[in-house]
């Protein structure tokens, strides 16, 4: 090769990378370009916006492209928005560099964030609560609306004055989670007996097409147990004994995934899995012992405990003992370090080795099944509530509900305005945010563009290539926003690709149906059953805290929390004796003074409730 | 060509520095470039250490941040794991000082053995691959091979009669310090032998070939001449070895180590990564504290392995 050739070869190398790192690097995009620069903004999105869609462009989003369509504002101006979004998997880099470097955008999607009172104080964010009473009627309607929405959009100073720190997204009801325990249902009734009647159970798909059109007539045990029943039916009067109520059911479930491993020569495999250090602290399963959890968290009456050396945290742990002293527990629980908590030994869940785990949407009802004449042909799996325990520890710690637990609350997110706007035209942006609290508005955020809304848009042609000329929802007699059919059915992202989610807004919860199939919407709502009422980090209360009470609390939470990670798993495995180690255990957690943690938080709960 | 006089030698020694500036200006332009790159990433980023004695926050920077002095040290010293996480890191450290600076060596000794040159170039390449394999790849490998279903823990299992087990959670001593420096050699073996290699062909043939006339074996050849040859080059790698070993390479242990085996797997790095930056908090203040306690006791140990190195066999980095 000549020394000429490789000079070339260079220089197109050169090129390469150079425009390689520009399309790595700029990922800007501006949706309308007619707006003066008084009301053209930058705003820097997270993530989650159905990037195969438009490749990145948000601004190609055909609900963001119709509201900037029209004007806003008392003066009647166009906007445009140009987005800054980082290439998947920098987002966190991406933001961390953003703020050291102080080079802000306009707008800040408010996901990773401190709290935005702290983001105000920083200098990061510019206070809003002029803006939000003069320019967002709706919002502000909204906002004071329901208790629970005020409390987390809206900080009160000691002299009762509001203030607004952030645009926050509001909803009008509780959604529905993401994740939670589901089991193996076609494996309750191809191996499971009627513990009445004794007969076997029977049930399959109506629908072999179907992967939701299951039914099948399986009651679990406490369901004849009238004092069980009794109690299921005052916390929970639609329970009808089709689902798992108590720990009992579970365990009774745990024997029959045995059996059925046994039947199909599946060894070395568990009946339920776990997260790694034996708990997760935010709350879940651990709550269903007693209440609380094993960190700092409110009892009913709104006292702040660390549940980390109580009784229900113990009840916890020596059901889990006892679950993999019988073999129910994966062996290996604590190994799996690598592992999401809703997404523990994935391998095994995919091949339809385990009864129970805790997985997501898309591996509900017949969604698992490949076909092949392996272990998921003809697997069924259903959501289960989190179960009341009514077999370990003392009885404060049986036959109560779970108060700690994931789950949505009113208001999420939003957005934060940075100084870099502070000379812009804020009262039109408003306005224009202002929008999306109404109920066409809503709408547009949620699901995006109805019928008339695109057949008024003629510039929109993603909406006709995508089968949406009918437009992404109809308002049905019922008086419910349907969800259009081709988005129900859709595999993929393009629900979230046809509205603009992104926006600061009110969220449709109550009023839409998303068309789900019973058994689907049965799973998801067993997994929003229990509200939380007692966890409460993350949320506004552990918001609001100065800086030097953050200080105070964030080591000693560290080092509970390490100290519990290390050694929680040994009480499940039977490393560690109740009767001998629990002593040293609650002797060790109370070096870390926990007691001014408690006493801090106590403040915060009792003058900033996030309920 | 005329001889030097050495009165002229002697003058040239004399000569001040602005002299030879004006002469090889050139030259010392040349060397600016490192002389700025220097002072700019790696002086003046120095002055970052003040972050270890303040309550360090990105807003107040350096200048209007509290002033806490030795707080930081205090906490990471009296962290009941803090004892723990020395030892591991020494103990890693020692292994790696010891297999793992010597199998490089070995390796190309090896190397220089072997006749054919084809072999030779494909050993040597296929050596330096998995230096290039990123550390996720790396430990996710390891992790997959010594599962307990791992094609590793099989062939332990099953030839060697070892428990069948998954070998990243034993937690007994040392069996997690010699998966790990075995894992480090496989990955920087090939790599690490190249300044061997290339001391070895610097070695003359001249006194290869007599020693093999005077009957030499190749083993005695390797011993008499290669080895004493390389010795210098050995013993600088040596220093620089030690005095890195204290903070080179552990971040891979945060992708390998596990709760339940802290006790085995936890060093000084990973700890104060934990105590840092875990459980949602940011401690930039402990981790430079750290950071500076590791980087004194690494000089120390760099300082000191020369010493021993320039007693020992006359030869230093420095």
């Amino acid at each position: 090769m000549s020394l000429r050739v490789k000079w070339i070869l260079l220089m197109v190398g050169v090129v390469v990378m150079l425009v390689g790192m520009q399309v790595y690097y700029s990922t800007v995009a501006s949706g309308g370009g007619n707006a003066p620069p008084e009301t053209t903004f930058e705003w820097w999105i997270y993530s989650g916006t159905s990037s195969e869609y438009y490749g990145g462009d948000y601004s190609k989003n055909p609900a963001i492209r119709y509201t900037l369509s029209r004007t806003w504002g008392p003066e009647n101006k166009s906007v445009a928005l140009n987005f800054l979004q980082p290439p998947a998997g920098t987002e966190s880099d991406n933001y961390t560099r953003m703020i050291a470097s102080g080079d802000l955008p306009d707008i800040i999607d408010a996901v990773i964030c401190d709290p935005p009172r702290v983001m105000v104080e920083q200098g990061y964010a510019i206070e809003l609560t002029d803006y939000v009473n003069q320019y967002m009627p709706n919002y502000w309607a909204l906002v004071h609306s329901n208790p629970e929405i005020y409390n987390n959009a809206v900080s009160v100073d000691e002299d009762g004055n509001e203030h607004y720190y952030s645009i926050a997204t509001v909803r009008d009801a509780y959604d529905t989670v993401f994740q939670g325990f589901m089991y193996r249902r076609d494996w309750i009734v191809k191996y499971g007996k009627n513990a009445s009647t004794g007969a076997a159970f029977t049930g399959g798909y109506t629908d072999p097409e179907n992967v939701d059109s299951w039914q099948d007539d399986v009651i679990f045990p406490s369901w004849y147990d009238e004092e069980k029943k009794a109690y299921a039916l005052s916390v929970y009067p639609e329970w009808d004994g089709t689902d798992p109520f108590f720990v009992s059911d579970w365990e009774w479930m745990f024997g029959i995934f045995t059996a059925a491993q046994a039947d199909l020569g599946i060894t070395d495999k568990y009946s339920i899995s776990m997260y790694y250090p034996g708990f997760t602290w935010s709350g879940g399963l651990l709550s269903c012992f007693g209440g609380g959890v094993n960190v700092w968290y409110q009892d009913p009456e709104g006292k702040v405990h660390f549940g980390g050396n109580e009784e229900p945290f113990k009840t916890y742990l020596e059901c889990l003992h006892h679950w993999y002293e019988m073999g129910w527990l994966d062996q290996a629980f604590n190994q799996r370090t690598s592992d999401a908590f809703y997404s523990i030994d994935n391998t095994s869940v995919r091949q339809g080795q385990i009864g129970m785990w805790c997985g997501v949407q898309s591996e509900l009802g017949g969604r698992l099944d490949m076909h092949d004449g392996g272990l998921t042909e003809g697997i069924f799996a259903a959501g289960a509530a989190y179960p009341i325990n009514d077999i370990y520890g003392p009885e404060s710690c049986q036959y109560v509900v779970p108060d700690c637990v994931m789950g949505s609350g009113l208001t999420s997110g939003g957005i934060l305005i940075t100084p870099t706007a502070k000379d812009k035209d804020l009262a039109t942006l408003c306005s224009y945010l202002d929008f999306f609290y109404t109920d066409e508005g809503a709408m547009i955020k949620t699901l995006g563009l109805n019928n008339s809304q695109v057949a008024e848009f003629t510039e929109n042609t993603f909406y006709a290539e995508h089968g949406l000329v009918e437009g992404a929802y109809t308002l049905g007699t019922d008086g419910l926003y349907h969800k259009s059919q081709v988005l129900v059915n859709d595999g993929g992202q393009l629900a979230t690709a046809v509205g603009f989610n992104k926006a600061p807004g009110l969220q449709i919860i109550a009023r839409l149906d998303l068309g789900y199939d019973p058994t689907y919407q049965a799973s998801l709502d067993r997994w929003s059953r229990y509200p939380n009422t007692g966890f409460f980090q993350g949320s506004r209360t552990t918001d609001a805290m100065s800086q030097e009470d953050n200080n105070t609390k964030d080591p000693i939470f560290s080092k509970a929390l390490e100290y519990m990670t290390k050694n929680a798993a040994d009480f499940i495995t039977g490393k560690k004796n109740f009767g001998k180690d629990w002593d040293t255990w609650c002797k060790a957690l109370s070096k870390f003074r926990l007691d001014t943690v408690t006493n801090i938080l106590q403040y915060y709960v009792d003058n900033y409730p996030f309920r | 060509m005329a001889k030097k006089n050495p009165s002229d030698l002697a003058g040239s020694a004399r000569r001040s520095w602005k002299t030879e500036f004006r002469r090889d200006w050139v030259v010392y332009l040349l060397f600016v470039p490192i002389i700025v790159y220097e002072v700019v990433l790696h002086y003046l980023p120095m002055f970052g250490i003040v972050m270890a004695f303040e309550d360090y926050n990105v807003i107040d920077g350096y200048f209007r941040s509290p002033w806490v002095g030795f707080k930081h040290f205090i906490d990471l010293f009296s962290g009941e794991d803090f004892p723990i996480a020395i030892r591991n890191t020494v103990a890693i450290g020692l292994i790696r000082c010891t297999f793992g600076f010597v199998a490089p060596i070995l390796f190309a000794l090896m190397l220089s053995l072997i006749n054919s040159k084809k072999f030779k170039r494909v050993a040597q390449t296929m050596s330096y691959m998995p230096n290039f394999v990123a550390a996720v790849i790396v430990c996710s490998l390891f992790t997959q091979f010594l599962s307990k279903d791992g094609p590793l823990t099989m062939l332990l299992t099953k030839v060697f009669g070892a428990e069948n087990q998954n070998w990243f959670a034993n937690d007994q001593i040392p069996v997690f310090w010699i998966i790990y420096t075995l894992m480090g050699i496989w990955q920087s073996i090939g790599w690490g032998s190249i300044m061997y290699v290339a001391a070895i062909s610097q070695v003359s043939g001249d006194l290869h070939e007599a020693a093999a006339l005077d009957g030499a074996s190749r083993l005695q050849r390797m011993w008499k001449i290669t080895i004493p040859s390389i010795l210098p080059m050995v013993l600088m790698m040596f220093v620089i070895n030690v005095g890195t070993a204290l903070a080179a390479g552990y971040d891979n242990i945060l992708l390998l180590y596990m709760p339940s085996t802290y006790n085995v797997s936890d060093t000084v790095y990973t700890y104060t990564y934990r105590q840092a930056f875990g459980g949602g908090t940011t401690n930039y203040s402990l981790s430079a504290a750290s950071g500076l306690f590791q980087s004194v006791v690494s000089t120390i140990l760099l300082v000191g392995s020369n010493a021993l190195s320039r007693k020992a066999a006359g030869s230093s980095l420095f």
